[in-house]
C-alpha cells in the first residue's frame, strides 16, 4: 500500500486519476493536454500511477490507452477508511435516532418472549384461529387464518362482538408476519401495524411482537400483548388453556 | 432517583402469590430457572450471582423488600463497570393467575437498555416455564441444551 499513498501524494497524479475517472481509456496525448507540463513529466507521473496499480494500460498499435483501476483504491478504503468511519457513523446514527425520539429505528413498542416447544408449533399456534382461540386472554372464538397476504383472523369475544381483526399485510412463512391490527374495542379504532418475528434459537423460539403507528389514544394494548404473549407461551408448554384474563371488578 | 423506569416488562403467570414469591427470592429456584447465571446465593442481603465460568456476574442487594408484592434491590453486573442501576419486581393476584411487573431504573444508555430488555425477557420466560411446567429451561443466548430446538 506504500506505492498507492505514494502515488497519491501528488497533485498532478491526482488530476490524472480525477480525469480517468470521468473518462476511461485517455491516450498520453489526451492527458498532457490537461496538464500544465512536459509529456515527459506527464509519462513519469502515469508511470508511478501504474506501479501502483491505479491504472492499467492498454497498447493498439500506435497509441497506449490509460484506464483506471478502482481495485487498489477500494481495498484501501476497506483497510484505512471504513474501519475507521464505522464507528463514527453508528455513533453519529445512534444520536440522531435519540435525537429524533428514535422514533425511526425503534417501533412504538416491542415485547418479546421465549418459548420451549417446536418452530412448526409456534408457527402454528400464531396462525391458525382455532388454536388461537385456545389460548388467547379474552375470545374463545376466532375465526380464519394467516397464510397469505389478504387473509384476516377475526377475534370475538365469548358474546359474539368482535374484539379484533388482524389482517395479513405480508408473511413469510416460519419467520415474519405483518399484520394491519383492527381494534374493536374503546373509542380511537384508528388501524395501526404489528409484526410477529419468530426466530429459533439455541435455547427455544424465540418470539417479538412489534406494535407500530399506535395511536396515542389507544390503550391497553401493551397489557393485551403481555396476556397474550403469557397465554401462547402457557399453552405450547403446558398443553393446557388459561386465559390471562384481567380481574373482574369485584 | 428517577421516578420513571427506563424499561418495564410485564409478565403472567399461572401460580399463586405465595409460589411467584418464593421463586423470586428461594436461590436453589432460582438456580433453576435463571437463564444464565450460576450458584446463585444469599450473602446477607445482597443476592450474588456467577457466571457459569465462575466469574462474578452480579451483587444485587435488597433495597426494601414487601413479602408477597414487591422487591426493590440494586442491579449491580459485576463483569465491567456499568454503575449500579434499580430494579423493582411487582407482584399482583389476578385471580388463578399472578402479574408480575419488572421496573428498572436508572438506565442511561440506550444500548444497555437493549441488552437489559433482552435478558429480562429471558429470565422472565424462564421464570415462567419454571413456575408453571415444573422444567428448568434456561433460555440462554446460546446453549446446547434444548437441544430440540436448535435450528436447521
Amino acid at each position: 500500500m506504500d506505492a498507492i499513498f505514494k502515488a497519491l501524494n501528488d497533485p498532478a497524479r491526482r488530476a490524472l486519476l480525477d480525469s480517468l475517472r470521468q473518462t476511461d481509456g485517455q491516450t498520453l496525448t489526451d492527458l498532457c493536454e490537461q496538464l500544465d507540463m512536459t509529456r515527459f513529466g506527464v509519462m513519469k507521473h502515469l508511470k508511478m500511477l501504474e506501479d501502483a496499480r491505479l491504472i492499467v494500460t492498454r497498447k493498439a498499435g500506435r497509441f497506449k490507452y490509460h484506464y483506471l483501476n478502482a481495485l487498489p483504491l477500494q481495498e484501501l478504503v476497506d483497510r484505512w477508511v471504513h474501519p475507521f468511519l464505522r464507528p463514527q457513523a453508528r455513533a453519529l446514527s445512534h444520536l440522531k435516532a435519540t435525537l429524533e425520539g428514535q422514533t425511526m429505528t425503534r417501533p412504538d413498542f416491542t415485547m418479546t418472549t421465549f418459548i420451549d416447544c417446536t418452530h412448526d408449533a409456534l408457527w402454528e399456534a400464531l396462525t391458525r384461529g382455532e388454536l388461537i382461540a385456545l389460548y388467547h386472554f379474552a375470545c374463545d372464538t376466532v375465526r380464519g387464518d394467516m397464510q397469505a397476504p389478504g387473509d384476516s383472523v377475526a377475534y370475538l369475544y365469548p358474546h359474539g362482538a368482535p374484539m379484533l381483526s388482524n389482517r395479513v399485510i405480508s408473511i413469510t412463512p416460519k419467520s415474519r408476519i405483518e399484520m394491519a391490527f383492527e381494534p374493536g374495542w374503546g373509542g380511537d379504532r384508528t388501524p395501526s401495524r404489528c409484526v410477529y418475528l419468530v426466530e429459533a434459537t439455541a435455547s427455544g423460539m424465540k418470539l417479538t411482537v412489534e406494535h407500530d403507528d399506535l395511536p396515542a389514544t389507544q390503550t391497553g394494548v401493551a397489557d393485551g400483548w403481555a396476556r397474550f404473549l403469557a397465554g401462547v407461551k402457557t399453552w405450547l408448554e403446558t398443553g393446557k388453556t388459561h386465559r390471562f384474563a384481567p380481574e373482574m371488578a369485584g | 432517583m428517577s421516578t420513571k423506569p427506563d424499561f418495564i416488562l410485564q409478565t403472567f403467570i399461572r401460580c399463586t402469590q405465595a409460589a411467584l414469591w418464593e421463586a423470586l427470592t428461594d436461590v436453589d429456584q432460582m438456580n433453576a430457572y435463571h437463564f444464565i447465571a450460576r450458584d446463585i446465593r444469599w450473602d446477607g442481603d445482597t443476592l450474588v450471582m456467577d457466571a457459569a465460568d465462575g466469574s462474578p456476574m452480579f451483587r444485587n442487594r435488597t433495597i426494601r423488600a414487601e413479602p408477597m408484592h414487591r422487591i426493590e434491590a440494586t442491579f449491580a453486573p459485576q463483569w465491567d463497570d456499568t454503575p449500579p442501576s434499580r430494579s423493582v419486581f411487582l407482584i399482583a393476584c389476578e385471580g388463578d393467575h399472578c402479574r408480575l411487573t419488572v421496573e428498572h431504573y436508572g438506565l442511561h444508555h440506550p444500548v444497555a437498555t437493549n441488552g437489559v430488555a433482552d435478558g429480562w425477557a429471558r429470565w422472565a420466560a424462564g421464570l415462567k416455564t419454571w413456575l408453571e411446567t415444573g422444567q428448568s429451561h434456561r433460555f440462554a443466548e446460546e446453549t446446547t441444551a434444548g437441544a430440540k430446538n436448535a435450528p436447521g
